[in-house]
């Protein structure tokens, strides 16, 4: 299991990667940012893509197995959450995020405004803003010049 | 045209090899699907930022040689092919560099950055965008990673013969600290420009130059 997953601080893991979801969400509709990029380790992107290997097999043959999503994840339209999100037992957490931004748009403003929503998010959701820790790092400037 | 004997215009690293890897996937693979108008998407390629860098670098590397190197290709491909794969191992080896380069917090607990390899095809970008000019290498001197730290951005760059090579010097420094200034929080203290190669003007119709 993925180390989002196995340091919940007693949550269940779903609850990690709804988060994370939810959390990409937020980030799509910032203005200038043009796309969310997997941010989770690699090592838990391979775990991640085993499992999700394992599950179309048995979904090809009509099984199921216990702690094996074969529902969204398997359709080929790829991790739903991209945020890579660690929290931890004492209620302290990360939350990190991997984006492209717009060449038309400053990359520090965008950054700012995407960490923000990132953290009124997470406020909204009844976490405390200062127990997390919020990281957004662009990898690509696109679009046209 | 005068693409070098060796790729040692193209420098910064090993001699590329054909087995270059961007992100796991070879640059062959990642040119094929550039000439394949990126059809059908592919999620493992669009999906990596370090691909996406390649991709656009690679696809003005196509159009603006393209036109200027064409002729000289069909004169002596084996020269041109060296030519063109050391760059391509040149932009292989830029678009993984994922050191960060911070930006000034914009609150207690947030962290902004971006990654070497993203500043690095901003250069990139800057420098296609000035006309006459192809960018085959860039580099960034000084701690990147230190906010305030003095940094130079060195590149090297093919140029189109009969440009004036001060004027052109000079629109590539406003277009760099300009992409800079606009993107990162870098304290630029020189723009080094080195004219790596130079290529003759695309024939005309006719055979004109």
């Amino acid at each position: 299991m993925s180390e989002t997953t196995t340091d919940h601080g007693g949550r269940w893991p779903r609850d990690d990667d709804a988060l994370a979801e939810d959390l990409t969400e937020v980030l799509r509709g910032t203005p200038g940012l043009v796309d969310v990029f997997d941010a989770r380790p690699r090592r838990e992107i391979a775990a991640a893509a085993v499992e999700q290997g394992v599950g179309r097999g048995l979904e090809a043959l009509g099984l199921d197995a216990p702690g094996v999503d074969v529902g969204g994840r398997s359709s080929g339209a790829g991790p739903r959450g991209l945020v890579h999100v660690v929290r931890r037992a004492d209620g302290h957490g990360t939350a990190t995020a991997h984006v492209a931004t717009d060449l038309a748009a400053s990359t520090p403003v965008v950054l700012a405004e995407a960490a923000a929503r990132l953290r009124r998010h997470l406020a909204d959701l009844g976490e405390r803003p200062d127990a997390w820790a919020v990281r957004v790092v662009a990898r690509l400037v696109d679009g046209e010049g | 045209m005068t693409p070098p004997d060796d790729a040692s215009a193209v420098p910064d690293g090993p001699r590329p090899s054909p087995d270059d890897l961007v992100d796991g996937v070879p640059l062959e693979e990642l040119v094929d699907y550039l000439d394949r108008g990126r059809e059908p998407r592919d999620p493992r390629i669009e999906g990596s930022p370090a691909c996406r860098l390649a991709l656009q670098a690679l696809q003005r590397v196509s159009e603006l040689t393209l036109e200027s190197l064409q002729h000289e290709a069909d004169r002596d491909p084996g020269r041109d092919d060296r030519w063109i794969s050391g760059l391509m191992g040149t932009i292989a080896r830029e678009v993984v560099d994922g050191r960060a380069v911070p930006l000034a917090a914009p609150a207690p607990g947030v962290g902004t950055a971006l990654t070497k390899a993203a500043v690095r095809g901003l250069l990139r970008r800057a420098g296609d965008a000035v006309d006459g000019v192809l960018v085959t290498a860039t580099e960034l001197v000084g701690d990147v990673t230190v906010p305030e730290a003095p940094v130079t951005v060195r590149l090297a760059v093919t140029v189109r013969y009969g440009v004036p090579l001060a004027d052109l010097a000079d629109a590539l420094r406003v277009a760099v600290t300009a992409a800079l200034a606009r993107h990162t929080e870098l304290n630029v203290v020189a723009v080094d420009v080195t004219i790596a190669d130079v290529v003759p003007p695309a024939e005309e119709p006719g055979g004109a130059r």
